[in-house]
């Protein structure tokens, strides 16, 4: 009972307050702020703090996937044709993340072996291998057009149902942040870390280390099949453009620049992507006075400042931005 | 499911196969200028597809401004995209050499998107085909057919492999390159300036991805981002055909080339891109450390 005592004595540091002052903020959001929009990006948000907490889970045992759209495609794909089947929506959220822990397994058996860049490599190549799977086996899948995915909550109207999925976005964010927190302070953690910052040593010290990585694999798919099974309830339509490159590369991107590796780090990646995107659709109706082409040129411009971003943050601090911002705000232990 | 044509004539065979040398060709010159990199460097570059459609977009701007022909415009493009290159290692992968292979690849990451948007903006995102002055002509040898284009590829492609070939092994500047590649510390203590070699060798990795894009935009079209995939799949390649071994990559290439025409004319376009990997973890499944990998610890 570490983690116990290890909650108990955060309890009386000021950042647990500030952490229950912005569930409060959160949890009352949707009752101020009634602007479909605002609700739908905070939705986004939660969905790529899940999403990236998932694939955390992963980098935090050292292994960088290049292709987790598989497994959050996966998921989404297991719910959605379990509950067009049985129309057992909860169930096939569990169905879903319990069929891309099942590949993540099987993906896994082969990654846990290789180097970083081969498994990098090889995870990309599976999400590309899965675009031409649903393609191909489209009387499964409906091929390129799609499946149209049944509601969570079919009887209200789609006004209710977006502050439905707030709560329902927000929860499971929070528990996948919580689930990080657990597995970091347990043994499994340990193992993990152990894992990351030397592999020899940790075999030395009589870590498993193929078991460890498969673990960290198995839980990793689980729950990003868990996070695509929300989101797929969500957007309430898939293809296959849900395995797109730009799918795998988010989270990548959103972790490197909150800080690899931490339980912040997704939460300060992902609310620092919000608020660019933000800040860039404030400025536009500015930028389009420049000139004409800006319509076509603006979105590549935003995409353009993540890459110089995660470049920048890559080159000048290979941590991300959790340490400074752990310094500045004292919330240090 | 669809019906799989399962005879096949003998032209439409031929065709395939030629077909495949093309697109074998392109990935050779990539394959190639990666494998470079990695072998001096120890560096993953993911973002080496961008640099091959800039060296597309280069030689078209040079062929639409100038009025050049599009094949004396690779020169240009090398020059062009190799001091990109060369300017892309000081900047970045300089700095995190030899720190860990995650940053590499997170950095390269990264670069993808910056290379990617900065010439979706000044390109837009229409696909772009250099227009050869040679488009009409077809050449037939019996019951061979093709355009005078795709012989002038095959052409290219041997003569630029043939003069880096020379240049690895016959000149100063090639054996420094390979002293580095086999053993950095022994190389530096020899008197080699390491640091150079780097920088010489991504910007020559770059150039040979530049030819590799001109040819691609001459023979299909190119978009800003039909780099990323072609990248990973020369990955592939320099995995099947060992890591380091420049005769690897050819064969591998040319290889690869010939498999993807196969599979997307038996199985369909869907698997175009698919077929490569799936090989890629087949041959992991088996051997995790490649084809041709050594034991590393």
């Amino acid at each position: 009972m570490k983690i116990l005592t290890d909650l108990r004595t955060n309890v009386r540091k000021p950042r647990f307050y500030f952490l229950i002052l912005v569930l409060i903020v959160l949890l009352f959001i949707p009752f101020f702020q009634t602007s479909l929009y605002v609700i739908h990006v905070l939705i986004l948000m939660f969905f790529f703090i899940s999403y990236s907490s998932s694939w955390n889970l992963l980098a935090y045992s050292g292994q960088v996937s290049f292709g987790h759209a598989a497994f959050l495609g996966i998921g989404a794909y297991a719910t959605t044709l379990f509950t067009i089947q049985t129309s057992l929506s909860f169930l096939g959220i569990l169905m879903g993340a319990l069929v891309s822990a099942l590949v993540g397994f099987l993906i896994g058996l082969t990654c846990v072996r290789l180097r970083e860049w081969f498994l990098a490599l090889v995870t990309f190549g599976f999400s590309i291998i899965m675009i031409a799977l649903t393609i191909e086996f489209n009387w499964i899948t409906g091929g390129t057009l799609g499946l149209v995915v049944p509601k969570l909550f079919p009887t209200i109207s789609q006004y209710q149902y977006y502050f439905h999925y707030y709560y329902v976005m927000l929860a499971l964010a929070i528990f996948l942040v919580f689930v990080f927190y657990f597995i970091i302070k347990s043994k499994i953690g340990l193992a993990f870390a152990a894992i990351r910052e030397n592999e020899l040593e940790a075999k030395a010290t009589g870590i498993d280390v193929v078991k460890y990585r498969l673990l960290a694999f198995t839980i990793s798919a689980f729950f990003t099949g868990l996070t695509g099974a929300f989101y797929a309830h969500f957007i309430g339509y898939i293809n296959h453009q849900i395995y797109d490159p730009s799918n795998s590369f988010w989270p990548i991107i959103i972790t490197v620049i909150g800080g690899l590796a931490t339980i912040e780090g997704p939460v300060i990646g992902s609310v620092l992507r919000f608020f660019i995107l933000e800040f860039l659709r404030m400025i536009e109706p500015w930028v389009r006075t420049i000139g004409p082409g800006m319509i076509t040129i603006y979105p590549k411009v935003q995409l353009l400042l993540f890459g110089v971003i995660l470049v920048a943050v890559i080159i000048l601090m290979p941590k991300g931005i959790s340490p400074w911002l752990r310094k500045y705000l004292m919330l240090k232990r | 499911m669809k019906r799989l044509p399962l005879a096949i004539s003998l032209p439409t065979l031929i065709q395939i196969l030629i077909w495949g040398l093309i697109v074998g060709c392109i990935y050779v010159l990539l394959a190639s200028g990666l494998n470079l990199i990695f072998g001096v460097m120890k560096v993953v570059n993911f973002a080496h597809g961008e640099f091959m459609i800039m060296g597309g977009y280069v030689s078209y701007w040079v062929s639409i401004l100038e009025g050049l022909n599009p094949y004396l415009s690779i020169f240009v493009s090398m020059i062009i995209v190799g001091a990109v290159g060369i300017l892309t290692e000081r900047i970045c992968f300089h700095q995190v050499l030899g720190t860990s292979k995650l940053n590499e690849l997170i950095l390269s990451l990264g670069l993808i998107y910056v290379l990617q948007n900065a010439m979706s903006v000044l390109w837009t995102d229409y696909p772009v085909l250099i227009d050869s002055p040679f488009k009409n002509i077809i050449v037939e040898f019996g019951i061979v057919r093709m355009r005078l284009d795709w012989l002038i590829v095959i052409g290219i492609t041997v003569l630029v492999m043939a003069g880096f070939y020379i240049l690895i092994r016959k000149t100063k500047i090639g054996r420094a390159m390979r002293a580095t590649s086999q053993n950095r510390v022994a190389a530096m203590l020899m008197g080699i300036n390491v640091e150079r070699i780097n920088m010489f060798s991504f910007g020559l990795g770059t150039a040979l991805a530049a030819t590799a894009g001109t040819l691609l935009a001459i023979t299909t079209s190119i978009t800003p981002y039909a780099g990323e995939i072609p990248a990973l799949k020369a990955f592939t390649i320099i995995i099947l055909g060992g890591l380091g071994s420049p005769l690897g990559a050819v064969v591998g290439g040319l290889a690869y080339g010939l498999v993807e025409s196969c599979a997307v004319t038996i199985l369909g376009g869907t698997w175009r891109d698919a077929v490569g990997f799936a090989i890629l973890i087949l041959v992991l499944i088996v051997r995790p450390t490649g084809l041709f990998g050594e034991k590393e610890k």
